[in-house]
C-alpha cells in the first residue's frame, strides 16, 4: 500500500503544472431562498472545489482559463453557471426534480450519481417518508419503493411489515432483505425499532445484481438507512410531538350473525332439546352463572334434525338435532333473533377497541467548522387496540450522531443509537416472548385472538362469572368448543417484556488524496431482551375447573399457572474496510480521453452470536409474592447459542467515459462458519453498464424535449446461507424427567449442503420527458426496470423415506426463477414560486415459479393450520392447494368420468356460481385437489403526491393499491364450524326458495364429493379464497406552518400537522383487512392466509413540529 | 496552488500507511480462519458423546422412548400412546372420537352400519362416509403434512425406534471397553425393541421393509406375515443374548441407566435377564396370537371370516402359545412400562395416553368412553369404579361414540385395589408399553379354551381378575361350554387390557371388526342411541383390517422389484 500511495503522489506531482488563477466568489441558495451550506462548488472540468459556509457563501480559487462553475449538492439538481465578468457566481439550485441526479452508495460502494450506474438504486428521502402513528420506518417504507412488495400484515404493535424485494430467491430463509444502518448490517428486526424522525435518506438495492457487492447474504436485496447528520454552523433544536387514536380495519364488515337457528320455543327462547345439563327438555337454556357455559351434551340444538320431537326420524340430514352435525339439515334457516337469557353480543366491538399512540421527539443538532453533532430523544408509545387494558409498546430512542475532522481530509463519525422497548401487552395476545422470538424472525403471538372468533355470541366476552371471574372456556354443548376468553387472559397472565438495543456504528474516512479515499466502518449492535411472563394460579377459577380449561404457555398438566423467563441476547459485528481510487485519464493521467476510473476494494467481516436461555417454573401459589422461587417446581427449556462468522472481500472496478456510457464489474468472495473452517470461499460476480444516449451530440435536438435518455443492464450472483447449524449433523439433548438423554434428529442436518445462489439480469431505462413550458406539468421522469432472476439450489427440508427413521432432510432442493418488472414515474405537476406540486405513481410485479423440486414434491402445511401448500414443479411458491366448488353440473373428474350421474343431474342447480344440491343445500366440493392459482399479486401500485404553498401550507396523500392478490380466508371457515359467521344471516335462493339456510354455509365447513361430513371438516376450500385486492387511502396529511405568520425570528418552524392512515380502503374481501397475512414473518411460502390475525389501524394523527 | 513536494508525498504515504495498518491488525485479529469452525456447540454428537458407557446408555434412553414414542405424534395428545394408540382404540371401540375432533378422529371409529335394535329396522344407522375409502383417501402425502394422514404415525414411530436400535448396536463398535454383559444388555436391549417395533408394523400394515442398517433406504417391501417373522428373529436374538447373561450386576447396571428413572417406578423397574426372557416369550406369543383369525361372532366360535389379510390359528400355533406362556411374564415380574412426570416426559400427564384424554368428564374429554368397553366390566366388578355416570351423559353424532359414561381421574379419585385406568397426575398411572402378565395370562388361557382345557383356562381367567382386584364370582368349576367360556375370555382380554394397544387386535381376530357380510359384525352390543340405552345392538364395523403403505413412505421409496403387494387388495 505503502508503494502504492507512492505511485500515486508522484503521479499528482507529474500532472500539476503551475497555472494562473483568479478568484471566484458567490452564495448559493434554496429555491425559498435558505441558505444551502456544504454545498459542492467546482471549477468545471478541473479539480479545484470548495464547499459552501454556513452563509452558503463560498470562495474559490480556478484557473483563469475556467469557464463555468459546477454546483452540486445533494437531493438538488447539478448546475452549471458560467462565470461572468465580476467572478460573482450565485446560483439558486433547485430541489432534484430528477432523480437521476442523485447520489446513492447502496450497492455502488462509492457516492455514485445515479446517472452513472447500471444498477437500480431507489432512494427516498426522509422527509418523504410517511410520518406514521407506530413511528416504525418499514411501515413508512410502504408503497414508496417502486417494484418492492411491501406490506403491512398486522395491527399488533411491534409487528413486522413482510417484504419481497424481487422474488422469492430462498425457501428456508424467508424474504427479509439485509437492513444497513450507515453502512453497517443491523439485524432486520431493528428496521422497525429505528426512530422514524431521524432519518435522512433510505436506498433500496433490490435484487442480486445490486446487492452482489454484500456477498453470500445479499440476495434477498438490501435496504440502508441513513441518518441524519448535523448541520453545520447553526444549532437547529427540533421539537415533534403527535398523539393519534388507532381503530381496527374492519372493510369487510366481518362479525358473527346476529340471527340463529336455533331450537326455540314459541316466545323465541332457544330451549334445550332433550332432559340434558339440568334443563328439562323444552326448558329455556340459560348459561350457569359459575361455570359460564351451557351445560348438557344434550341441550343446545338445532332447530330441526332427525330427532325432533313431533318432526319425525328420517330427516334427510340425517343428523341429530342436538349435535354439531344438526346444522346440515336442510330446514334450519338462520333467521331468529337471540332473545331472553341468551343475547346477542358483538364480540368484536367488546374485544377490539380503540387506541391511543403518541410521539415525543427533541432533536438538537449543529456544529462548528470541525465538528458536527446530533442530538434525539424520542419516544413512541402504542397502546394495543385489543381490548382496552393489554398494556402497550413503549419505545425510547437515544440517538447521537457527531462527526468530526480530526485532521485535513479525516473526518471520524460515530453514531450510537439506544433504544428501550417495554412491551406490556398479555402473553398470547401481543407479549414479546417465546422459544426463539429474540431472534427477530417471529412476531408476537397473537394467537389468544383465536378463541374469541369462536366464542358462540350469546356470551358475553365482558361478564365475569358469580365468583368475580373471567371465565376462559364459554362452551355450550357442541357450539363454541374453540372459545377462548381472551379477558380471562386479561385476569390471569401477565408479561413483562423489557428490550435495549445499542446500535453502535464508528466510522473514519481518510480522503488521502484526490485519487485515494480510505474507508472504514465499525459496527456493533447488541439485543438484550428479557421476557417475563406470569400465569397466575387459576385454580380459584369455577370455569377453569369445571372445564380444565386455562392459560398456559408451558404447563399443560394443570391450572396452577407458571412462571416463564426467556432472556435473549443478539450481538452483530460488522466492519467493513474499503479503499477506494478514482482516477481520470483525461485530466491526472492526460491521456486525453474521457475516461474515469473508479477501483473499489474491501474487506467485511461479520460476526453474528444469538445466545438464549429460557427457564420456567411450575404451579404458583394463589398468594404473593408471584415469581420463581415461588413456583413447585423449575426447568430450563433453552440454553442456546448460535454463531455465525462471515468474512470476505470486494473487489469492484469501474470505467465511466464521459457522460457516454459506463462498465463496471467485479466480484465478491467469502468465508462462512456455516461451512466450517476446512471450506473453500464462495465467490458471486457482478457487472453492470448504462449507456447515456440523451450525452451523445445527435440527441441535442431532442434534450429539449427529452433530456434524459438511457439504458442500463446488470448481471450478479448473491448469496443466502444455510442455517447456522444445518451442515452440522448432531444428536439431540433431551430432558428426560430429572435426567438427560440423547435423540436422533427427526430432520437430519446435511453435511453437503451448499450455499444458495441466486443469478440476476436486470435491465432498465431512465427517461426524463419534458412535457409543458410554464409551470405546470414540466416534466417527467420514468424509470423502469426489468429482471429475472433463478436460484438453482435453494434449501429446504425434502422430506425422506420414513423408514430410515427420520422424516426430513435438510438439502438443496429447490430452483427457483422469478422475474418481475418495476415502474417508477414522477411527474412535476406544478412549480411556481409559492405552488409546489408533484406527484410520484409506483408499480410492480413479479412472479415467482418453482422450477424443480429435486426428490419430489414437498408438501407443507402453513402458519394457518389446516390449509395446504405444496412446493411442486411448474407451481408458483405459496399456491395453496385444495377443494374446489364445482361450477357446472355436467363437470367432470380428471378421468374424464362425471362428478354427478345423468339421473341425479336434476337434483343440482347453480347457486351463486356453485353446484348445490337442492335436496341437503350442500355445495358440492370436488374431491379432487387442485391449486388455486397464482398467489402473486397481479400488480402493485401507488400513487403519491405532495403539494405545498409557500412552505406553509402542505397537503399529501398516498394511495395503495393491490390488485390481483388473494388471501384465504381461514378465520371466516373457522367460524363456519358453529355456524357463526355473519355470512349465516345472508338469505340464499335454493331451489326457488329464499332464506339464510344454516346448511347451505356450513356445508362449506363440512362437506367434500359426495359424503357430508367428516372428510370435509376445515379442509381448504376455494369457498374461503376470496380476491383481496384493495385500494387504499394510505396516508392523507395536511400541514400548516404558523412560523411565517409569526414574526419571531427564532422561531424556525411552529407547524401543525393533521394526518390519517388507512382512512379508507375499497375492497371486496370479506374478512376484516385484505393487507394481512397470518403467515410466518416474512416467510417465503407462508403467505396469503387470514387465520385470526389482527387487522391494521386506521389512524387519525395530529402533529406539532417546532423548529428554533 | 501548493506545489506537491517530498514533504506531502512523505506525509501522505505515512498516513496512508497507518491507517492501513490499523485495517489490517483489524483484519488479522478478527479474520482468522479457525473462527468460522463454530460446529453446533449446542448439541452433542456421536462421535464425541456416544463413545462411552453412560453415553451410550443415555443415548439408548433418548432413542428408544423420544424417537419411538414421543416425536411427531404431537396434535393430538403429545405420544405414541395418546395418538398412533388412539386409533387402535378408537377401532377396537374402547373409546369413542368427540364432537370437535379432526384428522380422523372422528372417521377412524365409525362403523359403517348399525342397528340399534334388531327387531326394529328404523333403528339402523348407515354411515355415510365409511372408514375405509376415507382413511385411504388422506392417505397422501399432502394430507400428512396437515397431519391429516392417521396411517403415518405407527409407521414413523416404529421405523425410528429401529434407527434407534441400528444404531445402538452399530456404536458398541465406537465404546470403548465395555463389560461383555453391558454390550450384552446393550444388544438385548436393541433386538428386543426392533422386535417390538416389528410387531407392532407387522400387525398393523399389509406390508412393510426389513431395515438392517442405520442410514440406508431399504425398498424391498415384504409383506406383513414376513415383517412379523423378522419380529420374531429380533426376539429370539435377544433371547440368546439374555441367555448369555453371566454377570447380573452388570447387565442389571446397564439397563438401569439405559431406562428412564422416571419409569422405574412400579413393575416399571429395570428387568433382570431372567424377566426380560419371559417378556421377550409373551412378545413371541402375543406374535402369534394377534397375527391369526381366531373368529368368534355372534356366540359362535366356528365362525369363519371371507377376504381376511390373515390366516386362521392352528392347534400348533396354539401349542406354541402355551409353550411361550408358560415361560413367559409372571405376576410381579418387571415388564417395560412408562410414567408420566411433572416435564419433560416423553409422553404428558394430561394429554400423553388415551387415558389421560379420556380422564376428564366426557362433556369436554377428547375422546369418549366406549359403552362397549364399559359392557365388558360386570356389574358386580369392582374396577367399575373407574366409571361415572355423574358428569352427564355425551351425545355424540348420531353414531357410536354417545356414552354415559366418563373415565375417572383414578389418582384423584384415590382408588384402591384395582387397576387405575386413567388419570391426568403426573406418575398417575402405569402405562403397559410391553405386553403383562395379565396379557401373558389371558393369551394361555385362550389357548387352553381353544384347545380343550376350559376350566385350566377359566382358572386364568380368574387368576387375572383377581389380580385386578374384579372382586367377581369365580369361574372355574363352572363348567362353561366353549362359547360361553369365550364370552368370559373376550370380556376380560378386553377389560383387563383396557388401554394397552390390543383391543383392535382382539376385536379384529375374533372376527367381530370384519363386515357382517364377510361373516364378521359385533353382536348383543351395548348402545346410547337417539337417547335411549340398547343393550342388544348389531354392529357392522367393517374397519380395513391391515392398513396400506403410508404415501409418505411410498412417495420417497417407490417398491422396487419383487417387493410385495403394499395395498391391502381386501379392502
Amino acid at each position: 500500500m505503502k508503494r502504492l500511495s507512492l505511485f500515486f503522489a508522484l503521479l499528482m506531482l507529474s500532472v500539476t503544472t503551475i497555472l494562473s488563477q483568479k478568484i471566484i466568489t458567490g452564495k448559493v441558495l434554496d429555491e425559498t431562498g435558505e441558505a444551502l451550506i456544504g454545498a459542492n462548488v467546482q471549477a468545471k472540468g478541473t479539480t479545484f472545489g470548495t464547499v459552501t459556509d454556513v452563509e452558503g457563501s463560498y470562495t474559490l480559487t480556478v484557473p483563469t482559463e475556467t469557464k463555468f462553475i459546477t454546483f452540486t449538492f445533494l437531493g438538488y439538481a447539478t448546475t452549471d453557471v458560467p462565470i461572468g465578468s465580476t467572478n460573482v457566481v450565485s446560483t439558486i439550485l433547485r430541489s432534484s426534480a430528477d432523480i437521476l441526479t442523485e447520489v446513492v452508495v447502496t450497492g455502488t460502494g462509492s457516492a455514485t450519481s445515479k446517472a452513472k450506474i447500471g444498477i437500480s438504486v431507489e432512494s427516498i428521502k426522509g422527509d418523504r417518508l410517511s410520518q406514521v402513528a407506530i413511528a416504525g420506518i418499514d411501515q413508512a417504507l410502504v408503497g414508496k419503493i417502486p417494484g418492492a412488495q411491501i406490506s403491512s400484515v398486522s395491527g399488533n404493535p411491534g409487528d413486522q411489515v413482510n417484504i419481497v424485494l424481487r422474488g422469492i430467491n430462498t425457501v428456508q430463509a424467508g424474504t427479509r432483505p439485509m437492513i444497513l444502518l450507515d453502512g453497517i448490517e443491523i439485524p432486520f428486526s431493528n428496521l422497525n425499532t429505528l426512530d422514524l424522525t431521524q432519518v435522512e435518506r433510505v436506498e433500496v438495492v433490490q435484487g442480486a445484481a445490486s446487492a452482489s457487492l454484500y456477498g453470500a447474504q445479499g440476495a434477498n436485496g438490501v435496504i440502508q438507512i441513513f441518518t441524519k447528520k448535523g448541520t453545520k454552523g447553526t444549532l437547529n433544536i427540533n421539537v415533534s410531538t403527535s398523539y393519534a387514536n388507532n381503530i381496527y380495519i374492519n372493510s369487510g364488515n366481518f362479525g358473527k350473525a346476529s340471527l340463529h337457528p336455533y331450537l326455540t320455543d314459541g316466545s323465541g327462547n332457544i330451549v334445550s332439546a332433550l332432559a340434558s345439563g339440568g334443563f328439562k327438555a323444552g326448558q329455556a337454556i340459560t348459561i350457569d352463572p359459575l361455570t359460564g357455559i351451557v351445560p348438557g351434551s344434550g341441550s343446545l340444538a338445532y332447530r330441526y334434525g332427525t330427532n325432533v320431537p313431533g318432526v319425525g326420524s328420517s330427516a334427510p340430514g340425517a343428523t341429530e338435532n342436538y349435535t354439531r352435525y344438526g346444522i346440515l339439515d336442510p330446514r334450519n334457516i338462520a333467521d331468529q333473533p337471540y332473545k331472553g337469557s341468551l343475547q346477542y353480543y358483538d364480540h368484536f366491538a367488546q374485544v377490539f377497541q380503540s387506541a391511543p399512540s403518541s410521539n415525543v421527539s427533541l432533536n438538537i443538532n449543529g456544529g462548528g467548522d470541525k465538528v458536527d453533532y446530533s442530538f434525539t430523544l424520542a419516544n413512541n408509545r402504542n397502546n394495543s387496540a385489543l381490548l382496552k387494558d393489554n398494556g402497550y409498546l413503549d419505545r425510547t430512542n437515544l440517538v447521537a450522531n457527531i462527526g468530526i475532522e480530526l485532521f485535513k481530509n479525516f473526518t471520524l463519525r460515530s453514531i450510537t443509537n439506544l433504544v428501550y422497548i417495554d412491551n406490556t401487552m398479555h402473553p398470547n395476545i401481543g407479549a414479546g416472548g417465546g422459544t426463539f422470538y429474540g431472534q427477530g424472525n417471529l412476531n408476537a403471538y397473537v394467537g389468544g385472538v383465536y378463541g374469541f372468533l369462536n366464542t358462540s355470541p350469546f356470551f358475553d366476552l365482558t361478564a365475569k362469572n358469580s365468583d368475580g371471574d373471567y371465565t376462559s372456556y364459554n362452551r355450550a354443548s357442541f357450539a363454541s368448543v374453540n372459545a377462548f376468553n381472551p379477558f380471562y387472559r386479561l385476569e390471569y397472565t401477565n408479561s413483562d417484556d423489557k428490550r435495549i438495543d445499542i446500535i453502535q456504528n464508528l466510522s473514519a474516512n481518510y480522503k488521502v488524496n484526490r485519487f485515494v479515499t480510505l474507508d472504514g466502518r465499525f459496527g456493533l449492535s447488541h439485543r438484550n431482551e428479557n421476557a417475563y411472563w406470569t400465569f397466575y394460579n387459576q385454580s380459584l377459577n369455577a370455569n377453569t375447573i369445571d372445564q380444565g380449561s386455562w392459560a398456559s404457555w408451558y404447563n399443560g398438566s394443570d391450572e396452577t399457572g407458571e412462571v416463564d423467563n426467556f432472556q435473549y441476547e443478539n450481538t452483530k459485528i460488522n466492519f467493513f474496510g474499503s479503499a477506494t481510487v478514482k482516477l481520470d485519464f483525461a485530466n491526472d493521467l492526460k491521456l486525453g480521453i474521457p475516461l474515469q476510473s473508479t477501483t473499489i476494494g474491501g474487506y467485511d467481516y461479520r460476526n453474528n452470536k444469538y445466545r438464549e436461555y429460557d427457564t420456567w417454573g411450575q404451579s404458583l401459589p394463589l398468594n404473593p409474592p408471584i415469581n420463581l422461587l415461588s413456583t413447585k417446581q423449575q426447568y430450563a427449556i433453552l440454553d442456546y447459542v448460535e454463531p455465525f462468522v462471515t468474512y470476505g472481500f470486494v473487489l469492484d472496478q469501474k470505467f465511466d467515459y464521459s457522460n457516454l456510457f459506463g462498465v463496471g464489474g467485479g466480484f465478491r468472495t467469502d468465508y462462512s462458519s456455516a461451512f466450517g473452517a476446512g471450506s473453500k470461499p464462495f465467490t458471486f460476480p457482478h457487472g453492470n453498464a448504462y449507456l447515456n444516449i440523451n450525452s451523445f451530440e445527435f440527441w441535442n435536438g431532442l434534450s429539449k424535449s427529452i433530456p434524459i435518455f438511457r439504458f442500463r443492464a446488470a448481471y450478479g450472483q448473491a448469496g443466502i446461507q444455510p442455517g447456522a447449524f444445518d451442515r452440522y449433523p448432531v444428536i439431540t439433548q433431551q430432558p428426560t424427567g430429572n435426567e438427560l438423554a440423547y435423540t436422533n434428529q427427526v430432520t437430519s442436518r446435511n453435511p453437503d449442503l451448499d450455499v444458495e445462489v441466486s443469478t440476476e439480469k436486470e435491465i432498465g431505462t431512465d427517461i426524463g420527458v419534458k412535457l409543458f413550458g410554464g409551470n405546470w406539468l414540466k416534466d417527467m421522469n420514468i424509470n423502469l426496470t426489468y429482471w429475472e432472476r433463478k436460484t438453482d439450489n435453494a434449501i429446504f427440508n425434502q422430506n425422506v423415506p420414513p423408514s430410515t427413521g427420520a422424516t426430513k432432510l435438510i438439502t438443496n432442493a429447490i430452483g427457483l426463477a422469478s422475474n418481475g418488472i418495476q415502474l417508477g414515474i414522477k411527474f412535476t405537476v406544478l412549480t411556481s414560486k409559492n405552488f409546489n406540486w408533484d406527484i410520484i405513481t409506483n408499480f410492480g410485479h413479479q412472479s415467482t415459479t418453482i422450477t424443480k423440486v429435486n426428490g419430489g414434491d414437498i408438501p407443507l402445511t402453513s402458519f394457518a393450520g389446516s390449509t395446504s401448500l405444496v412446493l411442486t414443479p411448474g407451481a408458483k411458491v405459496g399456491q395453496i392447494f385444495g377443494y374446489k366448488a364445482l361450477t357446472s353440473i355436467s363437470q367432470a373428474r380428471a378421468d374424464g368420468s362425471p362428478f354427478i350421474a345423468e339421473a341425479q343431474k336434476a337434483n343440482y342447480e347453480i347457486v351463486e356460481g356453485r353446484v348445490v344440491n337442492k335436496a341437503t343445500n350442500a355445495i358440492f366440493f370436488s374431491d379432487e385437489a387442485s391449486s388455486f392459482g397464482d398467489p402473486n399479486p397481479k400488480l402493485i401500485s401507488s400513487i403519491i403526491s405532495n403539494m405545498s404553498y409557500k412552505d406553509v401550507i402542505s397537503f399529501g396523500f398516498q394511495f395503495d393499491a393491490v390488485t390481483g392478490t388473494h388471501l384465504y380466508n381461514q378465520t371466516n371457515e373457522w367460524m363456519y364450524r358453529d355456524g357463526i359467521s355473519s355470512d349465516f344471516a345472508k338469505p340464499v335462493t335454493i331451489n326457488g326458495k329464499t332464506a339464510a339456510y344454516s346448511s347451505y354455509y356450513a356445508s362449506a365447513y363440512y362437506a367434500l364429493g359426495t359424503t357430508s361430513k367428516g372428510v370435509g371438516n376445515n379442509v381448504t376450500k376455494d369457498f374461503f379464497y376470496e380476491d383481496a385486492s384493495f385500494v387504499r387511502l394510505r396516508n392523507v396529511t395536511l400541514g400548516f406552518d404558523f412560523s411565517r405568520l409569526v414574526s419571531a425570528r427564532w422561531l424556525k418552524k411552529c407547524q401543525l400537522v393533521l394526518s390519517g392512515r388507512n382512512l379508507l380502503t375499497f375492497t371486496n374481501y370479506s374478512g376484516m383487512d385484505p393487507e394481512i397475512s397470518s403467515g410466518a414473518s416474512n416467510s417465503a411460502f407462508d403467505r396469503g392466509i387470514d387465520h385470526s390475525t389482527i387487522p391494521n389501524l386506521k389512524s387519525y394523527q395530529a402533529t406539532l413540529n417546532f423548529s428554533f | 496552488m501548493k506545489k506537491y513536494n517530498i514533504y506531502l508525498i512523505i506525509k501522505s504515504a505515512i498516513k496512508t500507511t497507518s491507517f492501513m495498518a490499523i485495517i489490517s491488525l483489524v483484519f488479522i485479529l478478527q479474520s482468522c480462519k479457525k473462527e468460522l469452525d463454530v460446529q453446533n456447540p449446542n448439541d452433542p454428537t456421536f462421535g464425541v458423546n456416544v463413545t462411552s458407557e453412560s453415553g451410550l446408555a443415555d443415548y439408548a434412553k433418548g432413542s428408544t422412548y423420544w424417537n419411538g414414542f414421543t416425536y411427531g405424534n404431537g396434535w393430538l395428545g403429545d405420544s405414541y400412546f395418546s395418538l398412533p394408540w388412539g386409533y387402535h382404540e378408537l377401532m377396537g371401540d374402547a373409546i369413542g372420537g368427540g364432537q370437535g375432533s379432526n384428522n380422523q378422529t372422528t372417521t377412524m371409529g365409525v362403523p359403517q352400519k348399525f342397528q340399534a335394535d334388531p327387531a326394529d329396522a328404523s333403528s339402523v344407522f348407515t354411515n355415510p362416509s365409511p372408514q375405509v375409502a376415507i382413511i385411504r383417501s388422506f392417505n397422501t402425502s399432502a394430507a400428512s403434512a396437515n397431519e391429516n394422514n392417521a396411517m403415518k404415525y405407527e409407521w414413523n414411530s416404529m421405523y425410528a425406534l429401529i434407527k434407534s436400535c441400528n444404531i445402538m448396536v452399530e456404536q458398541l463398535a465406537n465404546v470403548d471397553g465395555l463389560a461383555a454383559d453391558k454390550v450384552n444388555a446393550v444388544k438385548a436391549w436393541s433386538y428386543w425393541w426392533k422386535g417390538y417395533a416389528y410387531s407392532q408394523l407387522g400387525s398393523l400394515y399389509y406390508a412393510a421393509l426389513v431395515v438392517d442398517k442405520s442410514n440406508t433406504i431399504f425398498s424391498t417391501y415384504v409383506d406383513h406375515n414376513a415383517i412379523i417373522t423378522e419380529s420374531n428373529k429380533n426376539l429370539n436374538q435377544a433371547l440368546t443374548t439374555l441367555k448369555a447373561v453371566s454377570n447380573q450386576t452388570d447387565f442389571n447396571a446397564m439397563i438401569t441407566r439405559m431406562t428412564p428413572a422416571q419409569n422405574q417406578v412400579g413393575l416399571g423397574k429395570a428387568l433382570t435377564s431372567d424377566q426380560f426372557i419371559r417378556t421377550v416369550n409373551t412378545m413371541l406369543a402375543r406374535n402369534i396370537v394377534i397375527n391369526k383369525l381366531a373368529p368368534f361372532v355372534n356366540g359362535n366360535p366356528n365362525a369363519t371370516i371371507a377376504k381376511a389379510s390373515m390366516g386362521v390359528i392352528s392347534s400348533a400355533d396354539w401349542s406354541a402359545v402355551v409353550a411361550l406362556c408358560t415361560a413367559g411374564i409372571k405376576q410381579g415380574d418387571n415388564v417395560f412400562t412408562g410414567r408420566s412426570t411433572a416435564a419433560n416426559s416423553f409422553f404428558s400427564a394430561t394429554g400423553g395416553t388415551v387415558a389421560s384424554l379420556l380422564s376428564i368428564s366426557n362433556q369436554t374429554s377428547t375422546y369418549k368412553l366406549s359403552e362397549r368397553l364399559v359392557q365388558q366390566f360386570k356389574a358386580d366388578d369392582k374396577r367399575r369404579a373407574n366409571f361415572s355416570t355423574a358428569k352427564g351423559t355425551f351425545y355424540g353424532d348420531a353414531n357410536t361414540n354417545s356414552t354415559r359414561y366418563t373415565l375417572l381421574d383414578g389418582v384423584t379419585e384415590n382408588l384402591k385395589g384395582i387397576p387405575i385406568l386413567g388419570s391426568r397426575q403426573a406418575g398417575g398411572i402405569e402405562v403397559y408399553i410391553g405386553p403383562t402378565f395379565e396379557e401373558n395370562a389371558l393369551m394361555l388361557a385362550e389357548a387352553k379354551i381353544r384347545t380343550g382345557a376350559i376350566n385350566e383356562g377359566l382358572i386364568l381367567i380368574d387368576a387375572v381378575r383377581s389380580y385386578q382386584g374384579a372382586g367377581v364370582a369365580a369361574l372355574a368349576g363352572t363348567n362353561l361350554a366353549l362359547a360361553p367360556a369365550l364370552t368370559e375370555l373376550t370380556m376380560e382380554r378386553l377389560a383387563a387390557l383396557a388401554f394397552r394397544g390390543l383391543s383392535y387386535f382382539d376385536l379384529r381376530r375374533w372376527g367381530w371388526t370384519y363386515s357382517i357380510a364377510n361373516g364378521g359384525g359385533r353382536y348383543g352390543s351395548t348402545l346410547l342411541f337417539k337417547n335411549t340405552v340398547f343393550t342388544n345392538a348389531t354392529i357392522d364395523y367393517n374397519y380395513m383390517d391391515f392398513w396400506d403403505v403410508p404415501a409418505d413412505e411410498l412417495d420417497k421409496n417407490p417398491p422396487a422389484a419383487g417387493s410385495a403387494v403394499i395395498k391391502n387388495p381386501n379392502f
